[in-house]
């Protein structure tokens, strides 16, 4: 535990083994796992937590290919107050959840525009309950970079240090910046999307009320 | 069945049911302009309960940068109880809401519904 309660989780991945408790950092690109290193469970666990990332990896993959870039996305949340899950709170993990940002996670609906910035962002979230203060790390990251845990250990570390202090160029409220981006998107071409929408909500939006 | 409606920045935002789930949709009168299955629907539907008030602050370090703001947890914890949502997924949606509207991802870019399943939350 640091001085903020934050236990240290990181990626873990296996080559062809099962994750193991002991391993810290990514060792390989072609199955990455979440979690909490010092509470490895039932076997079991472990060998389906691997075939479900195998899967996002290869989800992930598929994606890349055909946008060239992606943004990951991890989010922790810790326990206490914050999380709702009794497993977490029993077992004092704060691991919840991992999810990247590509259209296989969206059950494979659309290939969304590509990120509008530079390529092969990675995004590292932390959030304090207590306090209600969110730290968003936005990284240049290649693949490279998430096999190496030092790199890993430099994010985390960095996206803690922002939690733990306040300042920084104030750039506005969070609404008001959501505001400002609407407005653009209210006046951009989204026939294309607005026409697949209404073909997932079932071809009229009338038929989801 | 619409179960909530608010506006956000001039948009209508509906939760609604379809079939056994609670699912989201963002509207510009009867056009939808996000989806189902779209967090950052979700994400502008959590936005504008707590986001008038939350001042964000940016870090520029080398080729990286760090936002920080708050947001009020009781209310957000509030609402994803109401609605049967997860509390993690609600600063997700807050995260990716930040990502949104600093122009890092396009309105469908954005999807945070891979998760690892709850079974594996234990390891």
């Amino acid at each position: 535990m640091d001085a903020l309660g934050f236990r240290r989780v990181l990626f873990i991945s296996q080559k062809g083994q099962p994750p193991r408790a002991d391993i810290l950092g990514v060792y390989d690109s072609e199955t990455i796992i979440i979690g909490e290193v010092k509470s490895v469970a039932e076997s079991s666990v472990v060998e389906n937590a691997a075939a479900e990332v195998a899967n996002l990896l290869d989800a992930l993959k598929k994606w890349q290919g055909v946008s060239g870039e992606y943004v990951a996305f991890a989010t922790y949340v810790f326990s206490g107050a914050g999380t709702d899950v009794p497993n977490i709170q029993q077992i004092g993990s704060y691991v919840v959840s991992n999810a990247w940002v590509t259209p296989a996670s969206a059950g494979g609906l659309v290939v969304p525009p590509p990120v509008d910035k530079a390529k092969f962002k990675f995004v590292y979230v932390l959030f304090d309950p207590a306090s209600g203060k969110v730290a968003v790390g936005i990284f240049d990251a290649a693949e490279k970079n998430l096999r190496d845990k030092n790199w890993i250990f430099g994010v985390h570390n960095a996206v803690e240090e922002a939690l733990r202090t306040v300042g920084g160029d104030e750039i506005g409220v969070l609404g008001e910046l959501l505001a400002e981006r609407l407005k653009a998107l209210r006046s951009a071409p989204y026939a294309k999307e607005v026409g697949i929408f209404i073909d997932m909500l079932g071809g009229s939006p009338a038929s989801v009320t | 069945m619409i179960v909530d409606r608010i506006s956000v920045g001039g948009y209508d935002v509906v939760v609604y049911k379809l079939r056994n789930d609670a699912i989201h949709g963002v509207f510009m009168g009867d056009t939808p302009l996000l989806g189902v299955y779209n967090d950052m629907g979700r994400a502008l539907l959590f936005s504008a309960y707590f986001a008038e008030d939350s001042v964000v602050y940016r870090r520029v370090s080398g080729g990286s940068v760090i936002y920080l703001f708050a947001v009020d947890s009781e209310k957000l914890n509030s609402k994803a109880d109401t609605w049967g949502i997860q509390r993690h997924t609600v600063v997700k949606d807050v995260a990716a809401t930040l990502l949104y509207a600093e122009g890092y991802a396009n309105a469908g870019g954005i999807a945070t519904e891979v998760t690892l399943p709850r079974r594996c939350w234990r390891i």
